[in-house]
């Protein structure tokens, strides 16, 4: 009769291993200073926003938006879906 | 020996449902002896046989083995008392579905921590006294009738126990497979173990092997 | 102490066997439930690293942005608001910034038009970011043409492709000369989008902020610590997506979790039964099912964390990317740095693992009281 507790537990302990492995090279890529470059055009545009989104002005600088940025094109933002539905409007985001 | 002293089983006591199932039952079960308890369906055998084997309390009533009283056992000492005394060969076989034989075999064994290796020795020494060898690894959905009820024995033989408990073990066999049954019991016997026997089956409860034969009818065992 | 050892592996085999009995059954469990284990940890995996990247480079960010406001809408502001600021003490360094949006309508596709605060391209060049040169088809040395607002054409020279790796802040950037920029967006001479101070000493800027509130008619003042904020909550697990995905997953959750909780049925009893009738304790058939949990429930822990990480990670979240994407026609490429700490790890453990075997105990318990005489009947 086959042993499958022993097949399970040796699963477990790979998949463990396997974990700390990955653990171990996000340990390694962290301490490589990947965004050195990024941080001298941050310096030298005084940017303060992240490009992740460019489906509205609001959206692409949301740091920037005044209050009423969310609301000029749709009252519930379904044209930037699922964006808009990401980032809350400025009014909301200042009462924190 | 087994001495049962005026035990009861009531099922819902104190409800509109309730339904007295053993009434007042005293007997003695001797050693290494087939005792039968013959009687028409839903004369209480079952009942009696659980409460025997120890797997439901009587609602009043006490049951001695080789002296010791099993009725007043907590849970846990009731479980280890089945697990060393006590095989259950059960009218519907109960064998789990889609294991194979080995793996129905282990399944006593399991709690006490047994090894493979022991427990492999264990098995197919049984297996073979059974006649069973060639389907060690056979799923339990594919056996016969006959087959079943074999394996289904082979699992109340592996913790060695001293009594057996039969409930209706020829309800779902034929009458060549039943002779068959009979032979394994005298082996049994030969074993010097005690057998305890529920059964309205003419070639069981008339056959030769059988010592010692109750009559049970609502409840209660009549005397001819 | 071998014997409770071997009294375990016996246990996990047999465990292992039941779940095998129920093969279809157990395996959609399992896939259901290491794919919602997946998705939870790669959000949260995602969002982690996200907010870690954006914590490190924004941190580089002015330190305070002044921006006009005008019945409430950002407004352009005037060259006077720089004097009136010079007259505040504290401040380091006062930059007025230029930078906007231009729509290219071929495309229909928007790019961010900024001048640097020092070190201007030449008149007539610019830089790109990758995503523009990619999107645009365009690299160095390539000209670029833009309508002006006054529908006039102007050519600007691609001096430079901002690196790759940088994309992230810089992916949709047109970076221009001031000229360029003003002739170009019709902004006129006096004005600027809105300025940008640096202050030395970290601990007045909120005091300076309510100076220049106090002091200047129709201003906001965004500090980089409302920038960060921003951010923090956009990537934060609370924020929408990552708790919508959450709601769901838990959902789904529950069903299987309800689904083993309501699914004690008359074989489940039978088999209680019949293992009780064999000698076995009711702590046996408890720690058996607590296996059985343990054993799907490890499993679809660590398959799905791992699967997670190499999605993320190794295959730069490709099943996220669109979605977070949204209409947005430019995209940055990022590597994301791996950001996971013992905290992600518990935070998925305890809204996937946890409730799962928490609710396959509990019907156990309820499982095991079965009489042993079951097997009898």
């Amino acid at each position: 009769m086959r042993r499958e507790s022993i097949v399970f537990l040796v699963l477990v302990f790979l998949l463990t291993c396997l974990s700390l492995v990955l653990i171990i090279d996000a340990h390694d890529k962290n301490s490589v200073n990947k965004n050195k470059n990024t941080v001298i055009w941050v310096k030298k545009l005084g940017l303060t926003d992240l490009a992740l989104f460019s489906d509205a002005s609001y959206i692409r600088h949301i740091s920037q938006s005044d209050m009423f940025a969310p609301f000029q094109d749709n009252p519930s933002s379904f044209d930037i879906f699922p964006t808009a539905s990401l980032v809350p409007p400025t009014y909301m985001r200042e009462r924190e | 020996m087994i001495e049962v002293i005026k035990v009861s089983k009531i099922y819902n006591q104190h409800k509109h449902n309730e339904c007295v199932a053993v009434d007042n039952v005293s007997l003695e079960i001797p050693e290494k002896a087939v005792t039968v308890i013959c009687g028409p369906s839903g004369s209480g055998k079952t009942t009696l046989l659980s409460i025997i084997g120890a797997m439901i309390k009587p609602t009043s009533g006490r049951i001695f083995v080789n002296g010791q009283e099993i009725t007043s056992l907590s849970e846990r000492f009731l479980s280890k008392f089945r697990r060393e005394n006590i095989g259950f060969v059960f009218q519907k076989f109960n064998l789990i579905r889609n294991l194979t034989v080995l793996q129905n075999l282990f399944i006593p064994l399991i709690p006490l921590g047994f090894s493979k290796k022991v427990f492999e020795k264990k098995a197919y020494m049984l297996l073979e006294k059974l006649n069973l060898s060639n389907l060690a690894n056979a799923n339990c959905e594919q056996l016969s009738g006959g087959e079943a009820q074999r394996v289904a024995i082979a699992r109340a033989l592996i913790n060695d126990p001293k009594i057996i408990i039969a409930d209706e073990p020829s309800a779902n066999l034929d009458s060549h497979n039943t002779q068959n049954l009979l032979e394994i019991f005298r082996e049994l016997i030969k074993e010097n173990r005690t057998l305890i026997i529920a059964s309205h089956d003419p070639i069981i409860y008339s056959s030769d092997i059988i010592n010692v034969r109750f009559n049970m009818r609502d409840g209660r065992l009549i005397y001819d | 102490m071998k014997n409770l050892i071997l009294r375990h592996l016996n246990l996990i085999d047999y465990a292992i066997w039941n779940l095998k009995r129920n093969k279809l059954k157990n395996s959609l469990i399992f896939f259901i439930y290491t794919f919602c284990i997946f998705l939870v940890s790669s959000v949260l995996m995602f969002t982690s690293s996200l907010n870690r990247e954006a914590k490190e480079i924004l941190a580089h960010a002015p330190d305070m942005i002044v921006q006009k406001v005008v019945a409430g809408r950002h407004d352009l502001i005037e060259i006077s608001y720089l004097d009136t600021l010079k007259g505040i003490r504290g401040i380091s360094e006062i930059k007025p910034r230029l930078w906007g949006y231009y729509f290219e309508p071929n495309l229909r596709v928007n790019f961010s038009l900024v001048v640097p605060l020092n070190e201007q391209p030449e008149k007539g060049s610019i830089y790109i970011g990758s995503g523009v040169a990619k999107i645009l088809k365009k690299t160095e040395n390539d000209f670029l043409p833009f309508v002006k607002t006054s529908k006039e054409s102007l050519l600007l020279e691609i001096e430079k492709v901002i690196e790759f790796e940088t994309s992230l802040m810089t992916n949709d950037l047109i970076i221009m000369n001031e000229e360029d920029f003003r002739n170009i967006t019709g902004m006129g001479e006096n004005k600027f989008t809105d300025i940008a101070l640096f202050i030395n000493n970290k601990n007045e800027i909120d005091k300076i902020a309510e100076k220049i509130l106090n002091s200047m008619p129709n201003v906001r003042v965004v500090t980089k610590s409302s920038i960060l904020k921003t951010y923090d909550s956009l990537f934060n697990w609370r924020s929408s997506l990552v708790f919508f995905l959450i709601s769901m997953v838990l959902v789904a959750f529950l069903i299987v979790a309800v689904d083993r909780f309501i699914s004690i049925n008359v074989d489940d009893r039978n088999e209680i039964g019949l293992l009780k009738a064999l000698g076995w304790d009711t702590s046996d058939t408890i720690i058996l099912k607590s296996w059985e949990s343990v054993v799907i429930s490890s499993l679809s822990f660590l398959i799905g964390i791992n699967s997670a990480y190499i999605h993320i990670f190794l295959f730069d979240a490709r099943i996220f990317k669109p979605i977070i994407m949204g209409w947005s026609v430019l995209y940055p490429h990022f590597n994301l740095v791996p950001n996971i700490n013992m905290w992600t790890l518990i935070t998925i453990f305890a809204i996937t693992v946890l409730p799962f075997i928490l609710f396959s105990i509990v019907s156990v318990w309820r499982l095991s009281i079965t009489e042993p005489d079951v097997a009898m009947r």
